[in-house]
């Protein structure tokens, strides 16, 4: 592949985005007011660190594409060069940040010139190079049941229904079902056994897959859901393929959380990413820094540290309470902790944040879910089945709600015996549900 | 320690310029959205949301509730939703059909011998 020009090898069935990191390339794209550098953060298609222009269309998400021989990528939003982008000058100027709402406004002459300069900067990307031919026809899937996420919630839902008879299709926006689970390195070891013995992530990733395949559950890859279209059915987007339209009478939402993301210095940095994205670029093979700063102390930390040790890396160990900052011009150089009371710099190439991730409550709410507040995020409130909303009034775990939710968007933390007990009772509901119809 | 802790990374709104707001009076998720633009960029809240209503809540305001989800959840091409459209076009023109069929029959009945 080539970027911005010059070449790119990559193997194996990476992601674009793992590729372009294990070439070095950790500065992928300019944010949009200050043009400060932004690199991958999140590797599964939650934030703006991995745009790259895609043989000539504009904001590819590179971390849920493929790379593929020949591709040509081309950094966006860079203005002369993307080692020395002119525009950075503002993130200097602005040390506290801009507020649009007072900078020049109402001041004539000056307010039109400023206009025309940010109209001239901002947005992502520019348009693509071809005309591209409108789809004309969306895919439509029926099923029992659908689950949206073959993370380990959704694997384990997909077990239990497909076990009671029921027909299942799992839609997943990853390459391959797993979801988070695949943001563990490869064979790491977890205390994830649904006794919560600790086992190997891949074997279990495995079983489970092949188990709710011989129950019978179809996985749909590289899809992701939309929202809901008039008259309640739900609707997909296949990456490649286009629209997917699932009518199906119960649906269970098992989409799972975004990172957490800390409130410390310089926490958009290139080289400051999440432990579940460290973990899924170690999985595709990169190492993201010779001298990582792994800081917290979840599952996913501890497991990217110890592959990282293994894989003769220097890993240093922080808690997330005593994280100030990162340092670093355009990456990584390395991080302010707190120390007594004072403070202590590290150098490090990259700073691994594991912090409690926020429930994906966005489908659910829309589909008239009521969410609660806590430390981590917005989650989705079930009644003792796991069902949500879906009553014209919200209510929680109205009887004939055909909707549920499982696993972490409900703010549950990733636990597989909990998942277990919790996809049993769910399958209960959903089976009487879809008898009684 | 001194530098941007940023509260919205895709369009660049800084924890200062979030705290000022809130100084400001908009000390709900809404108002605090629509003052700061926090959540409305590339990634539609999926990295923020969580931290911004943290600050607020920290702050004494009102987090109980996040900002209203809108579809769609992940950045979609017009090229794929187009495919949207052309589905309506092909429902109306079943249902124009039926109508024509209907006005068809109901004519035929009332048609002079
Ligand atoms: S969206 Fe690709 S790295 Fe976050």
């Amino acid at each position: 592949m080539t970027l911005d020009g010059a070449s790119i090898v990559a193997d194996g069935d990476a992601s674009l985005a793992s590729a372009l990191v294990a070439a070095g390339q950790l500065e992928l794209a300019r944010s949009p007011k200050f043009h400060r550098p932004r690199g991958p953060s999140c590797m599964r298609g939650g934030c703006d660190g991995c745009l790259v222009r895609l043989d000539g269309m504009p904001n590819v998400m590179s971390c849920m594409t493929r790379a593929k021989p020949g591709a040509k990528l081309e950094r966006q939003n860079v203005v002369l060069s993307a080692k020395l982008d002119v525009l950075r000058a503002a993130d200097w100027f602005f040390p506290d940040g801009m507020n649009h709402h007072e900078m020049f406004a109402g001041v004539p002459g000056v307010q039109d010139i400023m206009q025309s300069l940010a109209r001239r900067v901002a947005g992502l990307g520019e348009l693509p190079e071809h005309a591209v031919a409108a789809h004309t026809a969306i895919d439509d899937l029926t099923a029992d049941v659908l689950i949206v996420g073959a993370g380990l919630a959704g694997l384990v839902a997909a077990c239990v229904l497909g076990r009671l008879g029921l027909g299942v299709i799992v839609l997943d926006e990853g390459m391959r079902p797993g979801g988070s689970l695949l943001s563990f390195p490869e064979h790491a070891k977890v205390a994830l056994g649904v006794d919560g013995a600790i086992v190997d992530i891949d074997e279990l990733r495995a079983n489970l897959v092949s188990e709710a395949a011989s129950a019978g559950a179809t996985f749909v890859a590289e899809t992701t859901l939309l929202g809901v279209l008039e008259g309640g059915d739900w609707l997909g987007n296949g990456h490649d393929r286009g629209l997917v339209r699932v009518k199906a009478r119960a649906r269970i939402l098992a989409v799972g959380a975004h990172d957490g993301v800390p409130a410390i210095v310089a926490n958009d940095l290139p080289g400051v990413l999440s432990a579940r994205a460290a973990g899924r670029l170690l999985r595709e093979g990169v190492l993201i820094g010779d001298a990582p700063l792994v800081v917290g102390d979840g599952l996913h930390a501890e497991a990217f540290a110890a592959a990282a040790a293994g894989h003769g890396a220097k890993v240093q160990r922080a808690s997330l309470a005593s994280l100030q900052g990162a340092r670093g011009l355009s990456r990584v150089r390395g991080a302010v902790l707190t120390e007594g009371s004072g403070t202590r710099k590290v150098s490090c190439d990259a700073v691994v944040v594991d912090a409690p991730c926020a429930p994906s409550f966005e489908l659910a709410v829309e589909a008239g879910a009521r969410v609660t507040h806590g430390e981590p995020g917005f989650s989705v409130v079930v009644d003792v089945d796991g069902r949500f909303g879906g009553a014209p009034s919200g209510d929680v775990g109205s009887r004939n709600s055909p909707l549920f939710a499982l696993g972490e968007v409900t703010g549950a933390a990733l636990d597989h015996a909990a998942f277990a007990r919790a996809a049993s009772r769910l399958g209960r509901a959903v089976a009487a549900l879809v008898e009684a119809r | 320690m001194k530098g941007k802790i940023l509260a919205c990374r895709c369009e660049d709104v800084t924890l200062h310029e979030l705290e000022d707001a809130i100084a400001r009076g908009h000390d709900d998720i809404e108002s605090l959205k629509r003052y700061t633009g926090f959540g409305t960029g590339w990634c539609q809240g999926k990295s923020c949301l969580a931290l911004c209503a943290r600050v607020l809540a920290a702050k004494g305001g009102d987090a109980s509730l996040p900002f209203t989800p809108r579809p769609p959840y992940h950045p979609v091409s017009l090229a794929h939703l187009a495919a949207l459209v052309a589905d309506d076009d092909e429902e109306n023109e079943d249902s124009a059909r039926d109508a024509r069929d209907a006005r068809d029959e109901h004519d035929g009945e009332d048609a002079p011998t």
